[in-house]
């Protein structure tokens, strides 16, 4: 049975962040935008035209859901979390990640003998 | 970051979100204003231009809207057969560099640039209108 990863291909770079820093905890766009910079130590930084775009896409495809959250002014901000169907994604792209990492890391020697 | 720049960042922002696709715009733009009235000035680069590309993005190619979108950034990445170019797309590619060249000849012989005209009096000196032979 193909998972709907198969279906998909592999997700782009953008979206993973995304997904990663959801599956820490739900969060509001500029939260997943200070996620982003944490977990990637501050190499990658995520814009809001992409990161609004990946959301739109993910929001469509139910990876990831929207609540409202109730302020302290009384004001309400809408929240992303992960759902089951975007954890399974993630876990089928972190495993795609493995074996290419896998492949890649069986190389090293074949480069050093090219370049040596 | 002052008061003043961060209004004049945030009115300047705010006009920008307007030429978003209307569905996205209803859907976003409200939250995208309220993410960069929180931003640091250093954000502020990254903000703008990050929003522009998405922006030409969401006209340029409406259906981009379906898939994930990839980062402006050095590592951006694109899933094979994403990258074919079609004869379209190379097509469309031709016509808007045409109009594009065609407007800037068009704007270069309006009275905004003089373009030297030769031979020049005050390049040359007087050049005779015709040479005779003796």
């Amino acid at each position: 049975m193909k998972s709907k990863q198969d279906n998909q291909g592999p997700l782009t770079t953008p979206a993973v962040h995304i997904l990663l820093a959801l599956s820490e905890s739900q969060l509001h766009g500029y939260g997943i935008m200070q996620s982003v910079k944490r977990l990637s130590g501050g190499k990658y930084a995520l814009g809001p035209g992409t990161l609004y775009a990946n959301l739109s896409v993910l929001l469509d495809k139910g990876w990831v859901g929207e609540t409202q959250r109730k302020r302290e002014d009384g004001s309400t901000r809408r929240e992303y979390f992960l759902t089951s169907a975007g954890e399974q994604v993630l876990r089928a792209e972190i495993q795609r990640l493995r074996q290419l990492v896998a492949s890649a890391s069986r190389r090293p020697n074949k480069l050093d003998r090219r370049n040596a | 970051m002052s008061m003043m720049t961060r209004r004049s960042l945030l009115f300047a922002y705010r006009h920008l979100l307007r030429l978003y696709p209307a569905g996205f715009r209803q859907r976003f733009a409200a939250e995208m204003l309220d993410l960069a009235a929180v931003a640091e000035l250093s954000e502020w680069p990254l903000i703008f231009g990050d929003t522009s590309v998405a922006i030409a993005r969401s006209w340029l190619n409406p259906s981009a809207s379906k898939v994930l979108a990839t980062a402006t950034g050095p590592d951006e990445y694109l899933s094979l057969g994403e990258s074919a170019v079609k004869p379209l797309k190379l097509f469309q590619g031709l016509a808007l560099a045409t109009v594009l060249v065609l407007g800037a000849c068009y704007i270069s012989t309006l009275t905004v640039w003089h373009l030297p005209s030769y031979p020049d009096d005050r390049v040359c000196g007087k050049m005779p209108t015709k040479i005779t032979k003796r």
